[in-house]
């Protein structure tokens, strides 16, 4: 019993850091956006769904190569993070936070009608795999397959990518309006470029996690219910572990979150609790936000 | 300088309000005072009222023998027959139908029927009459037109295509209203879509029974609403045919003790003795797995199925257990689980979205075997290849391969859709079918009662595509045809047709 | 910035001219922190000239409105129109369709999200706490009526009681949760309890019997469709009443202030705390009556209805139909009910149909299956309500309701800035 219980605990180790850098994608996501306009955005999930449903399109119904079609899906995914831009986070950038997140909540939701109107006919989708190798890692036998090693990747890749970027003349355009945005004016930076350019690297962000966990599993149209979608609230609640503003935070923020949620399957749980996962998540998100609400992975001197 | 009061919008003067009042007072009293039209007294008493007008009640006080002499407890054993049960009337003569033979058509007469008290066992003559509960209820059934009512996922977390549905549902009773219909009457098919919700299939076999006013109801796929549904039929007076399913449910009791409940094929506790066999035939000295998923329905085939497996296997049973409704983030470790055992065959009776991706999420090569329905479908062996290559599932109906050959089939599904058919269209076609055969030996006096008991009597209607039934119980089936996925050719192929267990 | 004369009645009676400073200048004379000054108010000035809004300076013109008596006769007809609406075309009487059971059955699905609409409303609205997950306090109810009533066997009135309680109880335990956290996150919280009471509450298949659902047969009396509906309305009615007890009572008044201008009404000694608690309290009941309903009209439920695809759809209800306003509320969650039901889709297409375009309007023109009519509606109301209607269906009914209670046709009545959530506690 316990050396099954130990036997699971590595396993849960392996597959939730691995499940947790698509969530580290969303995390980061989110607080980008949440830095730049001071809103939850309930819609980044949906960036990575409807990323994910280009792609398909792209690749099954139009024949169009596999990188093609991964780039077409992260086209689709940028414009629809710059048509939220314009057409709901602009008009209420006066309005209150919580308006706000009501607006991208109601972006989510049409993003998911489209999704239902569209593809109401193949209930059952499948996007193969970038590789569909597959191996069983030692000591614990933990199932890993290429497709989140690449996501894995990704996830450093972008990460070190945001860091070098923010460290350039746009990137720190970018800090500057978000921290004095009436300064940043008078310095002559576009708040409102860089707005865009800050949701338009969001739904990057978004449509990257989609497209590359989306083969994890068959997909249809709903709500959180898959890959990206069902990424959103352990996004977020990575980015609650970041304190909603650092970037590195949401990284590991997002690998803990996978591997607390892994502990959902564990058999002694799973045996006893139905929704183990659900169960898990909510009582970890409860614990950070009542303990620690500033964030775990956060450096003192971005609390400053 | 003027003095005036700062009023705004005055609030309702007296005059309005009175006015207000007494609009209200006047439309209540002439809702209450007036009552309800006379098709809601019928309604709340449970009956129609269509045609004959009479309240009749078929079958509803659950407990009682029914009005057609069924006994009404069986509980759910897997093929339970007619033990200590009552009898079914003698002297069964198969009218019309095909080449329906007639087996079974006496059986010891033990006296008043089993099960509980009351009422007659099963009256011998023609259709309709004396039956313990009164005259025939004929909602749904004009002397031209008889009304079905069916009902199927179409949308939610089924794997059927939405269009498909809608070009199967009717292809049977259209060619058949082509020929001038069942005994001069014309069928009418009404489909609602129960959004694999057992809520939602519920309300709409409601709407069917109660608002349409549908003759009887047709469960197309998805074991909990075919529950739902059969339960609310049966308290509702209607006959509700399905493909076999499940037996029991904890708490809530045996399918077989509805009154008007009868299943056109094998239950999925029936189909344990075929699986075991064909299991121990292609896998016989290899480990073996055995995944349910963990419906509180799919309990009693669990126990079943665990057993015979068992008995079977031995300790080569490596891996037994339940796999959670939705699988998109336990399928690798399912996988995982599943290869860890060294087991090369998988008994398996969980959803086809659970089948994908537990298959894709395989590191090791198994073959599934289990019951049909839906897991069977053209549909998953599409989308599942190479992974699910070789499964073997059993189905009430043969794979499009033989069913291509059926050329009252085919011609009836072009005429209906102007395309060539699928395995949908196939199930519903059988499924039909076989409704078709009860209606037409029921004969020109149509009642619900009349229908129900032409079922009792006649126990074995053979249409060719369902394999011949059986009624001796309310689970009719006999057989399955086994269905095999061939990747090659992205679909189900019959290996076996009409194998017993 | 010149100065303006301003005549003022002198101590004798006599009118005389001061050379008041224009608003707005700076009355450095006054000392470095002088203010800016505003114009003096002369004693006597009545009331209606101290509005700004008129260009000509002459007052609104409000002399008591009174309506003509073709104004009552309009008035008593859409009155009785209403009515009928309400009381007597869903159970079919006087009806010129045919409204069968199945259909009243659509209408008490109406009352009971209108019911859960106004559930939303206290919380969003008056407390301006967001609840994602308040398909979970619904859910409960359900669940918990259904139990009482096939478990253990007891009274629907004994459960709907029940369900009111244990709601409230869900509902303060959150709330408690709330006090600790700002709006934003706890909308998180929210959102993790929706996921959490779908799966591990309601999945705990000996209460709530599993996939195959459990069921929750109708109360004695009122099995039928028209008598269920009737026993809707009454808890709708029942419901709004306490609604209005509500904001009429000290708790209402003090949450009004506290959205106003939260500091200043907190540094009054208002108990922010125990007035949240209190309207979280009010929406637990709300919603648990909307979830006892739920679960015998649909007569078995399943925990997978209970998803977020809810908890949106009472956002939506909320937002769109005016925030703060009894009757958009319940307008908009009649609405969305009727869009779910495929009602709405039905009625507007044989309305157009009759006008003689092609049947299947929204298939046939549009290329929208009618089943996504109300996903695709959902969000583009939510969007056009925030952008452009910040009243919602509640600001496009106000002038219709001013008529009707005996004032003016006022187009303007009812508007709204802004969709205000505020946080009291901000």
């Amino acid at each position: 019993m316990i050396l099954q219980t130990l036997n699971e605990l590595g396993i849960a180790l392996v597959t939730g850091t691995l499940q947790g850098s698509v969530y580290a994608l969303v995390a980061l996501g989110i607080v980008l956006v949440h830095r730049a306009s001071g809103v939850f955005n309930f819609a980044q999930a949906e960036f990575g769904t409807t990323g994910l449903f280009a792609a398909y399109t792209a690749l099954t119904l139009w024949g169009w190569s596999y990188p093609v079609a991964f780039v077409f899906g992260l086209a689709v995914a940028v414009a629809m993070g710059l048509l939220t831009e314009r057409l709901v986070i602009h008009p209420l950038r006066n309005a209150s936070r919580v308006t706000l997140l009501v607006g991208t909540a109601g972006v989510a939701l049409a993003a998911v009608g489209f999704q239902f109107w569209q593809f109401n006919d193949t209930l059952i989708m499948t996007m193969p795999k970038i590789n569909d190798g597959f191996f069983l890692v030692p000591p614990f036998g933990a199932p890993v397959t290429v497709q989140q090693l690449i996501t894995f990747g990704v996830l450093v890749v972008a990460s070190v990518g945001l860091a070098l970027y923010f460290r350039s003349p746009s990137g720190l355009a970018i800090q500057a309006a978000q921290q004095e945005p009436t300064a940043a004016e008078l310095v002559g930076i576009s708040v409102r470029r860089v707005s865009m350019l800050t949701w338009g690297i969001a739904a990057l962000l978004g449509g990257l996690a989609g497209i590359l966990s989306g083969p994890n599993t068959t997909f249809t149209a709903g709500f959180l219910s898959f890959g990206a979608g069902r990424a959103l609230l352990p996004g977020f609640m990575a980015a609650v572990l970041a304190g909603m503003r650092s970037m590195p935070g949401a990284v590991a923020g997002g690998l803990a979150v996978g591997v607390v949620e892994q502990l959902g399957s564990l058999t002694i749980v799973a045996q006893y609790v139905p929704g183990p996962r659900e169960a898990v998540l909510f009582v970890f998100l409860l614990a950070v936000l009542l303990i620690a609400p500033k964030g775990i992975f956060v450096r003192k001197a971005a609390l400053a | 300088m003027r003095s005036t009061t700062m009023r705004r919008n005055p609030g309702p003067t007296r005059a309005v309000r009175t006015a207000a009042a007494l609009a209200m007072a006047a439309a209540l009293a002439v809702t209450t005072g007036c009552g309800q039209k006379a098709g809601v007294a019928g309604t709340l008493a449970g009956s129609g009222g269509a045609g004959a007008g009479v309240a009749a009640n078929g079958g509803v006080a659950a407990g009682a023998v029914d009005a057609n002499g069924m006994p009404l407890t069986e509980e759910g054993a897997a093929g339970g027959d007619l033990a200590a049960g009552g009898d079914l009337s003698a002297g069964g003569t198969s009218t019309g139908g095909g080449a329906g033979t007639t087996t079974g058509g006496t059986t010891a007469s033990g006296g008043a029927g089993g099960g509980a008290g009351g009422g007659e066992a099963g009256v011998p003559g023609a259709p309709g009459s004396a039956a313990a509960s009164g005259p025939g209820d004929t909602t749904g059934v004009t002397d031209s037109t008889i009304k079905i009512g069916v009902h199927a996922p179409v949308t939610g977390a089924a794997a059927i295509p939405q269009q498909s549905f809608q070009r199967a549902v009717g292809v049977y009773f259209d060619a058949v209203n082509r020929a001038g219909g069942i005994n001069g009457r014309k069928v009418q098919v009404i489909f609602k879509n129960d959004g694999f919700d057992p809520n939602q299939a519920r309300t709409e076999c409601k709407r069917l029974a109660e608002q349409d006013k549908v003759f009887l109801l047709i469960g197309g796929a998805g074991a909990d609403q075919i529950d739902a549904c059969a339960r609310y039929a049966s308290a509702a007076g209607v006959p509700y045919l399905s493909a076999g399913v499940h037996e029991t449910r904890p708490g809530l009791g045996s399918l077989a003790s509805l009154p008007t409940y009868f299943a056109l094929s094998l239950t999925y506790e029936q189909q344990v003795p075929l699986l075991v066999r064909t299991t121990k035939q292609a896998f016989g000295s290899d480990k073996v797995a055995l995944i349910v998923a963990d419906n509180d329905s799919l309990n009693n085939f669990y126990t079943v199925a665990e057993a015979g497996m068992k008995s079977a296997f031995g300790a080569n049973l490596a891996l037994s257990r339940r796999i959670p409704k939705n699988t998109t983030s336990d399928a690798p470790a399912i996988a995982t689980s599943i290869c860890q055992s060294g087991a090369k065959a998988v008994v398996w009776n969980a959803s086809p979205s659970s089948l994908l991706n537990v298959s894709k999420a395989m590191a090791c090569t198994v073959t599934f075997i289990g019951p049909g329905l839906t897991n069977g479908l053209n549909v998953v062996a599409d989308v599942g290849c190479p992974n699910v290559d070789g499964a073997l599932f059993y189905s009430p109906f043969p794979g499009m391969d033989v069913m291509r050959g059926d050329g009252a089939f085919v011609q009836a599904y072009r005429n209906k859709n102007g395309s060539e058919p699928d395995d949908i269209g196939a199930a519903m076609y059988g499924m039909e079918r076989l409704v078709g055969e009860i209606i037409r030996a029921t004969g020109k006096n149509l009642t619900r009662q009349s229908f129900m008991q032409t079922i009792g009597k006649v126990k074995t209607f053979n249409t060719g595509v369902y394999p011949p039934t059986n009624f001796k119980t309310r689970f009719g089936g006999t057989a399955m045809n086994l269905l095999k996925a061939d990747c090659g050719k992205k679909e189900y192929v019959t290996v076996r047709r009409n194998e017993r267990p | 910035m010149t100065q303006t004369p301003v005549q003022r009645p002198g101590e004798d009676g006599t009118t005389e001219t001061a050379e008041i400073p224009a608003v707005g200048t700076h009355r450095a004379d006054l000392g470095p922190d002088a203010t800016t000054v505003l114009p003096p108010v002369p004693p006597g000035t009545p009331d209606d000239e101290l509005d700004g809004d008129d260009a000509d300076g002459l007052a609104e013109a409000d002399e008591e409105f009174r309506p003509r008596r073709a104004g009552w006769l309009g008035r008593g007809i859409v009155w009785a129109l209403l009515a009928w609406l309400v009381l007597a075309y869903p159970v079919n009487v006087f009806s010129p369709f045919d409204v069968g059971v199945a259909d009243v059955d659509i209408a008490s699905r109406a009352v009971i999200f209108a019911i859960g609409g106004l559930s939303l409303n206290v919380l969003l609205g008056y407390a301006g706490q967001i609840s994602l997950g308040h398909q979970a306090f619904v859910g409960l109810g359900a669940f918990t009526s259904a139990f009482i009533v096939t478990n253990l066997q007891l009274s629907f009135w004994f459960a709907v009681v029940a369900a009111a309680v244990l709601g409230a109880v869900q509902a303060v335990l959150l709330g408690l949760v709330s006090l600790r956290l700002t709006g934003l996150y706890f909308a998180l919280v929210t959102l993790a309890y929706g996921a959490f009471a779908e799966q591990t509450l309601f999945g705990i298949s000996a209460l709530t019997g599993g996939e195959g659902g459990k069921p929750a047969p109708r109360p004695v009396g009122f099995e039928s469709g028209y008598s269920y509906y009737y026993l809707c309305l009454g808890f709708l009615v029942l419901v709004l009443w306490l609604d209005w007890r509500l904001t009429r009572s000290k708790a209402g008044r003090a949450l009004a202030a506290l959205r106003e201008n939260p500091r200043v009404a907190s540094s009054y000694g208002i108990n922010v705390r125990s007035y949240i608690l209190v309207a979280f309290a009010v929406s637990g009941i709300f919603a648990g009556i909307a979830g006892s309903l739920t679960a015998h009209h649909d007569e078995i439920i399943v925990g997978s209805s209970f998803d977020f695809r809810l908890a949106l759809l009472f956002v939506l209800m909320t937002v769109v139909g005016g925030l703060r306003n009894r009757v958009g509320v319940v307008i908009g969650s009649a609405f969305f009910a009727l869009l779910e039901e495929g009602a709405f889709v039905e009625i507007v297409e044989s309305v157009v149909t009759a006008l003689g375009f092609a049947p299947h309007f929204f298939q046939n023109v549009l290329g929208l299956p009618g089943e996504f009519v109300s996903l695709v509606l959902g969000p583009i109301l939510l969007l056009l309500t925030l952008t452009l209607y910040p009243g919602g269906i509640g600001q496009q009914v106000a002038p219709v309701r001013g008529w009707l209670t005996g004032g003016r046709f006022d187009r303007h009545a009812g508007e709204v800035k802004e969709v205000e959530v505020t946080d009291v506690r901000a």
